[in-house]
């Protein structure tokens, strides 16, 4: 079992390699040791759960021992967290490979490659954890790689305060997690998911704690996987490297959130006060986001926030107890939101840079292979029929339509709006990037090498074959998550039709708009809802202003300054009064002499 | 004999606090002598005879005149005269009262308890002939050594005088 | 209280007298001057030790302390002498380059 520390501690030892000793090395071997340790990984786990029966829980140490708490440093590796690994690693290797041609020439190829290890390490842990405390270091650990990765062109100030941005939400939603950590170990006196599932699942488990609880790791879990309204980071993220967006943004950490809560679905199929709250942010959002979709020009931009809406998406289907469904869209979204994130930065490497969908054209000519690939991306997020994408927001859409709560029903109105949304940009951008205009320029492309392609095909390929092969259903029983909804019989029939009638529609509307060149963009949507320019106003002003008034005049001068002031006078005063013993009078010496007998006949005598 | 001995010793006493009370040092000279007459009578009192005679003839003939010779010469009025307190008064005396107090207390412990029986008297234990036997017998190498510090003090002081024609006397 | 304890006694009293004018006065000459004060309480005590234990050893240890308080004051008004060529005081309160 011990082999699951190797797994887990293999990108590490990559880290280090690249971290330390990366920039002696060539940009080869960098990018061979880059990619050699996931792939190991990947290559171990496949073969060691191919081989033998490899599931189960691996101790390292034992980390705290109280009297009614312990905590050990320990992985567990069953179904749930075995499928999240290949997607981790799996996808995460493909865009290490992806990655040695997209970032050649860069100066800081080897601490690119050493940050992205970094971030397949906490990604691991914190899918293979069997405790919230070993999760919560893989959590707040992906939180500093995203960090390191969205600035990492650092010398510009937009990509470091990008980046400062994220950190700094996920750290507001981290309170939260660290709360709802505390108050389960405090009542339930574990924080091992298997007990606390098994705990919150008895009849005298406190119904207050356990929806305590469940609020606050979704809080958590709100700053990780932004949702409303710590949301905002996600966008900015796009600052980073087109690769990080695509494993970080994408497919792998913003999912977090998501496994999370789907780890200890039996709890918060208990906190039933909470999981409404769920629902409806997760709708909030993806309606949210798949409407500033619409009206973003920046290519990565579109899929940031379409991210940001599937990502609601999955959250809805958590909030009506679809825990299989959510973490199918979880599955499928990872490939195909890759194979739009990589075939994007194809796309930008060959324009030189380019990023705004407007003023490209005409590329499906020159490069048919990634029009494919953005193609299938495109009707797996769009959710066409017979590819994975369909299959899972069909059973998203199913299972709250077939939610027994009032609610429930606008939100699968909501939903469904969401998804003629989502089709909407889809198709708009890709008629705007892949169809001929009049903006596209004429220059030549920068060459595609093959390390950049392989990866964008095979994901596009996955992405469809998911679908096909009634994965979906074995994957069911795989899992073996707890169901509570059992689907209505017109569901079956009503959600399809409605979903395809609703994306035709959309896709039918995106393509007026684009090759008839109608135009429509209320202003709202472009300010993304103004919720940065609310934060701004309400909080970072009062922030800043705080700052400037009380803490650089009041508190720094006052306070801390008065705090050393006063240590320099404490010593000084406290020194000129200790000369005063040797002011150099003799009958004073002869004085402290006779104190000192007295003392000590006191002492000798009485004591 | 014992109201003779309480007399002197209270006027040996009573001589040291005039000492303290007095400003001028030639009137503290002087209670100074005082008590050194007491407590020769206190010595002869109690039978040591060879140390009355050498209490006045080293004590009071020689150390106590070459004192007032000083004072007499050095006739210096300064601010010693006007306030001869210095600032550590108070604090000494409470430091020597603990002292005191805890010395008569330990003494008393012991003192009193052996005396309880009968004390010896002395006798001619302490008469020149006993004391001069004694005292060349046990502690004839502390005599020796204490002619040398004699000696010692004498080539200090002609050394500090700088008995030398022409230089600047003392 | 008979005659060994008022001896000890009164020794006692006269060496703090003398260690309480050492202290407190700024005379010069009067610190010497209670030095030997003291120095003669402790005579007195020696000798009502002596007579306590019934042996000389205290007495002579006496003479012996004759001897060197004598040679001691001789050198002390020496250095007093000394002193006050310079400063011209008998202020002890003046005499501090012990300071610091």
């Amino acid at each position: 079992m011990s082999e699951l520390f190797l797994i887990l501690f293999f990108p590490l030892v990559g880290f280090l390699i690249n971290g330390l000793w990366g920039s002696r090395l060539q940009e080869k071997s960098c990018a061979l040791i880059g990619c050699a340790f996931p792939l190991l990984s990947l290559f171990l786990l496949t073969y060691k759960t191919a081989v033998s029966d490899f599931y189960g829980v691996s101790i390292l140490f034992t980390w705290v021992s109280f009297e009614n708490l312990t905590i050990d440093f320990a992985l567990k590796l069953d179904h749930l967290s075995l499928l999240m690994s290949f997607i981790v690693l799996g996808i995460g290797s493909l865009i290490h490979i992806y990655s040695t041609k997209y970032m050649h020439g860069d100066q800081s190829f080897a601490r690119y490659f050493s940050y992205l290890n970094l971030f397949l390490f906490f990604m691991l842990l914190l899918v293979l954890a069997n405790n919230l405390l070993v999760m919560f270091i893989g959590w707040e650990g992906v939180g500093l790689a995203s960090y390191l990765l969205i600035g990492f062109w650092y010398k510009e100030n937009e990509n470091a305060s990008s980046g400062a941005k994220a950190f700094i939400v996920n750290r507001i939603g981290d309170i939260g997690f660290l709360l709802g950590i505390f108050i389960l170990a405090f009542h339930f006196q574990t924080i091992n998911f298997d007990e606390i599932n098994r705990a919150a699942s008895t009849a005298n488990a406190s119904a207050t704690m356990i929806n305590l609880s469940a609020l606050f790791l979704f809080i958590g879990a709100c700053g990780k996987s932004a949702q409303l309204p710590l949301h905002v980071w996600l966008p900015d993220a796009m600052t980073g490297p087109t690769p990080v967006s695509a494993l970080i943004h994408a497919a792998t950490m913003v999912t977090a959130g998501i496994y999370m809560i789907v780890r200890l679905h039996p709890l918060y199929m208990q906190a039933t006060a909470v999981l409404p709250l769920i629902a409806v942010i997760g709708t909030l959002t993806a309606l949210l986001g798949a409407l500033v979709a619409t009206v973003q020009s920046d290519i990565k931009r579109v899929l940031a926030y379409s991210t940001v809406s599937q990502l609601g998406y999955m959250f809805a289907a958590l909030g009506v107890g679809a825990f299989y469904p959510a973490m199918l869209h979880l599955f499928t979204h990872a490939f195909f939101k890759a194979t739009l994130f990589l075939s994007a930065g194809a796309i930008i490497h060959a324009l030189h840079g380019e990023q705004d969908i407007y003023k490209m054209g005409g590329l499906a000519k020159k490069m048919p292979w990634n029009m494919v690939a953005f193609l299938l991306g495109s009707l797996c997020l769009a959710g066409v029929p017979l590819t994975s994408g369909f299959i899972s927001k069909e059973a998203i859409l199913m299972h709250t339509y077939s939610h027994s709560h009032s609610y429930s029903q606008t939100l699968t109105i909501l939903l469904l709006i969401t998804a003629a949304l989502t089709a909407f940009y889809i198709s708009k951008t890709f008629f705007l990037v892949f169809l001929p205009s009049k903006n596209g320029s004429e220059k030549p492309l920068h060459a595609i090498a093959f390390a950049m392609s392989l990866p964008v095909i095979a994901l596009a390929i996955l992405s469809i074959v998911v679908g096909l092969f009634h994965i979906p259903a074995f994957m069911e029983n795989y899992l073996n998550l707890a169901k509570s909804i059992t689907i209505k019989e017109e569901a079956h029939i009503l959600i399809p039709a409605l979903s395809l009638s609703l994306s035709a529609f959309a896709i039918a509307i995106a393509y007026l708009i684009t090759v008839k060149q109608i135009k429509i963009v209320p202003k709202i949507l472009e300010q993304k809802f103004y919720f940065d320019h609310l934060y701004e106003k309400v909080l970072l002003s009062t922030l800043r202003a705080f700052c400037k008034r009380v803490l650089a005049t009041i508190f720094e001068v006052k306070i801390i300054e008065a705090a050393i002031w006063s240590m320099r006078d404490l010593v000084l005063f406290s020194s000129r009064r200790v000369t005063l013993l040797t002011n150099g009078q003799i009958q004073w010496y002869v004085l402290l002499i006779l104190m000192a007998l007295s003392l000590l006949m006191v002492w000798w005598f009485y004591v | 004999m014992l109201k003779l001995h309480l007399l002197f010793c209270c006027l040996a006493v009573a001589s040291a606090v005039v000492m303290l009370l007095v400003r001028h040092p030639m009137k503290m000279a002087l209670a100074l002598v005082a008590t050194m007459l007491n407590l020769a009578i206190v010595y002869g009192l109690s039978g040591a005879h060879v140390l009355a005679i050498g209490q006045v003839l080293i004590y009071v003939g020689a150390v106590m005149i070459f004192m007032i010779y000083v004072v007499m010469l050095l006739d210096i009025k300064d601010s010693s005269l006007v306030r001869p307190l210095s600032r550590y008064l108070f604090a000494a005396v409470v430091v020597l009262l603990l002292i005191a107090g805890i010395s008569y207390h330990q003494l008393a412990n012991t003192v009193t308890t052996q005396t309880l029986q009968a004390i010896t008297p002395v006798g001619d234990m302490l008469s020149f002939r006993q004391f001069s036997e004694h005292f060349l017998e046990e502690y004839w190498l502390h005599f020796e050594l204490s002619s040398v510090l004699l000696l010692v003090t004498t080539v200090a002081a002609i050394t500090v005088l700088n008995f030398k024609k022409g230089t600047e006397s003392l | 209280m008979n005659q060994v304890e008022l001896l000890f006694y009164g020794g006692l009293l006269i060496v703090i007298i003398g260690l309480l004018g050492v202290i407190s006065r700024k005379n010069l000459l009067s610190i010497l001057m209670f030095q030997e004060l003291s120095l003669n309480g402790v005579n007195l005590v020696l000798v009502a030790g002596s007579i306590l234990h019934h042996n000389y050893h205290g007495a002579i240890l006496s003479f012996i302390t004759f001897i060197v308080t004598a040679a001691e004051m001789a050198i002390a008004i020496l250095i007093l002498l000394l002193l006050i060529k310079k400063r011209k005081t008998l202020d002890v309160t003046f005499y501090s380059e012990l300071k610091g």
